[in-house]
């Protein structure tokens, strides 16, 4: 059974392989050979190839600071790099919702919701424009 | 020919004028103490890897903590609504991140462990009294 982000990661994963339209693979210039990876958990990697994707996930704290379990929301924030950002975050979008019902091997996991999405920004080290967008996950476990 | 009539309608147009008038004070109410704990939250120094935290290396002047300010609640034709804010620029790299340094959220957690309160508190609303 697959980990809650081992799910996430498998459908960016999947997709940012592909040579279909409209993929992440065509949107962020996929090549087995020259650019074989084009997501990445936390930061880029230290040479990035730009257009990449980063995510994260972290728990969501409650009003005392804490963190519940049975049900837990986990946020995972999804960040598109470079200049075709938004068309990106679009087709995240897009493959998240439609696995909105997730089936019961995935984790128990309830639900995908699109949550909110962050400012354009620009990045002084590498001269890159990006923007962040967060959703949230309920699920049972993680 | 059956006639009906109605009574009282102008009667009850103004009961329930009154009642939205005093649902939408209590609203505005409810959205101002809110925002005031969505303030408070996102100032607040949490364990873990959660929010940011005073101490934290990105936090070290508690400058972005003391910007932190909710304003009152304004109801426009209806909307009625508060912001939580602050005017430091770097904010936003430390809520989402930049290509070096880790994102540490502080609003959006804020804002999302108020959240069930704030329901809370509509749910609790007093119509009609």
């Amino acid at each position: 059974m697959a980990t809650l982000r081992e799910t996430i990661h498998g459908i960016l994963l999947t997709d940012a392989q592909s040579a279909v339209a409209g993929s992440l693979g065509v949107l962020l210039g996929y090549n087995a050979v020259n650019k074989p990876r084009c997501v990445y958990f936390r930061n880029p990697p230290e040479k990035p190839d730009f257009p990449l994707v980063t995510y994260f996930s972290s728990s969501q704290v409650n009003i005392l600071g804490g963190v519940e379990f049975n049900p837990r929301t986990i946020i995972f924030t999804f960040t598109a790099w470079g200049n075709n950002f938004e068309a990106v975050l679009e087709r995240i979008f897009n493959l998240l919702q439609k696995k909105k019902e997730l089936t019961p091997s995935d984790y128990s996991c309830k639900a995908i919701l699109f949550d909110v999405s962050g400012p354009d920004m620009f990045d002084d080290d590498f001269k890159i424009y990006y923007r962040a967008e967060n959703y949230r996950v309920v699920a049972v476990k993680i | 020919m059956a006639e009906q009539f109605v009574t009282g309608l102008a009667k009850l147009m103004t009961t329930l004028v009154g009642i939205t008038k005093a649902v939408e004070s209590q609203v505005v109410t409810i959205v101002e103490k809110n925002a005031v704990r969505v303030k408070n939250h996102a100032k607040t120094d949490h364990t873990g890897k959660m929010a940011h935290a005073i101490g934290r290396y990105e936090n070290q002047t508690t400058n972005l903590t003391n910007s932190i300010q909710s304003t009152n609640a304004t109801n426009s034709g209806g909307v009625i609504s508060a912001e939580v804010r602050t005017n430091k620029e770097y904010a936003a790299k430390v809520e989402f991140g930049t290509s070096r340094t880790a994102a540490y959220p502080f609003m959006r957690p804020a804002s999302a462990a108020i959240e069930p309160r704030f329901l809370a508190d509509l749910r609790g609303l007093k119509i009609g009294e």
